[in-house]
């Protein structure tokens, strides 16, 4: 009697579970505007138009769900999130962008990074180029600080 | 007991064996399974926790953060052995804390405290890892097995 009612309450708490999670799944999905990005305005001192762009191409695909750019007159490093049921195919994803964005960019060295704390990171020195309370030579610092992370691998 | 060593035994040892198959008190797979699972699931989600503190507090990635995670796990393990909670939660879900990674430093400690009265160098530092000492070597060498044929598939077969 006590494993029926074990079963039962296991299986009422895993169809709840699975409720919510369609409820709050599906707007999400359906909204066009879905992508978490900001376009950093043009006239500020750094030149950001680069960064602009590529977010531009990624947000026509239809899988990211957030995307963060920064660039420097020489390293342009872009980090994404995607739909957590396609992240089984992440390494494949991040493949074919990482290909598509360096052939976008020819003339300048692209990082392109699935990771969270690269998308955290770029995330905050949006926010301070936007603001504009960050130097040009502490952006190059910072750049070559979350290069250093993206290739990190142990 | 396979079937083949059943027939060499004498007809009352097979009589008896029959007779206390039907007697033994089975045990409850699904309920054992259901406790493995949302007990290990516990554990993994702890463990995500852990990760998601170290990427949002400190300089780890997804792909750095691994490590520490699993250090913490292990030293709250070996905390929790200490303390005696961590066998009552063996008890309760089975395999569901042994297959994690805790179950690895339950079985550290738990033969370290066994072995304290033997001596520090005789009897922990000699049976420490004698639990554990599988898990390494098994590991080791299936990690060895699944690189030799990633190599292999990438070196010949053009994958």
């Amino acid at each position: 009697m006590y494993g029926y009612k074990l079963i039962m309450t296991f299986s009422v708490f895993l169809f709840l579970i699975g409720c919510a999670n369609d409820l709050t799944g599906e707007p999400s999905r359906n909204q066009e505007n879905s992508i978490e990005l900001t376009k950093i305005s043009s006239n500020n001192s750094i030149d950001q138009s680069a960064s602009n762009q590529a977010k531009e191409i990624l947000s026509n695909h239809e899988e990211i769900t957030a995307i963060n750019a920064v660039n420097t007159l020489e390293t342009l490093v872009i980090a994404i999130d995607i739909e957590h049921s396609k992240r089984f195919r992440l390494a494949d994803i991040r493949k074919e962008l990482t290909k598509e964005m360096k052939e976008q960019f020819k003339d300048i060295k692209v990082e392109f990074s699935t990771d969270k704390k690269i998308l955290l990171e770029l995330e905050k020195l949006e926010e301070k180029i936007q603001s504009g309370s960050i130097k040009k030579k502490k952006l190059e610092k910072e750049i070559k600080r979350i290069t250093k992370l993206v290739k990190e691998k142990t | 007991m396979a079937d083949k060593k059943k027939k060499n035994l004498p007809p009352d040892a097979q009589e008896y064996q029959a007779f206390q198959s039907q007697r033994e008190v089975k045990s409850p797979i699904l309920k054992n399974c259901l406790k493995a699972f949302l007990i290990g699931g516990l554990i993994c989600l702890i463990g995500q926790i852990v990760t998601t503190i170290y990427i949002y507090n400190f300089n780890f990635t997804e792909q750095t953060a691994g490590n520490p995670t699993v250090a913490t796990l292990i030293f709250i393990t070996m905390l929790l052995t200490g303390f005696g909670v961590y066998d009552r939660i063996g008890q309760f879900a089975g395999a569901g804390s042994a297959v994690p990674v805790t179950g690895f430093g339950n079985a550290v400690i738990s033969a370290a405290i066994e072995h304290r009265t033997e001596g520090f160098i005789l009897g922990v530092g000699t049976n420490m890892l004698t639990l554990a000492g599988p898990v390494i070597v098994y590991g080791v060498f299936s990690s060895f097995i699944v690189a030799f044929i990633k190599t292999i598939l990438i070196q010949w077969g053009g994958l």
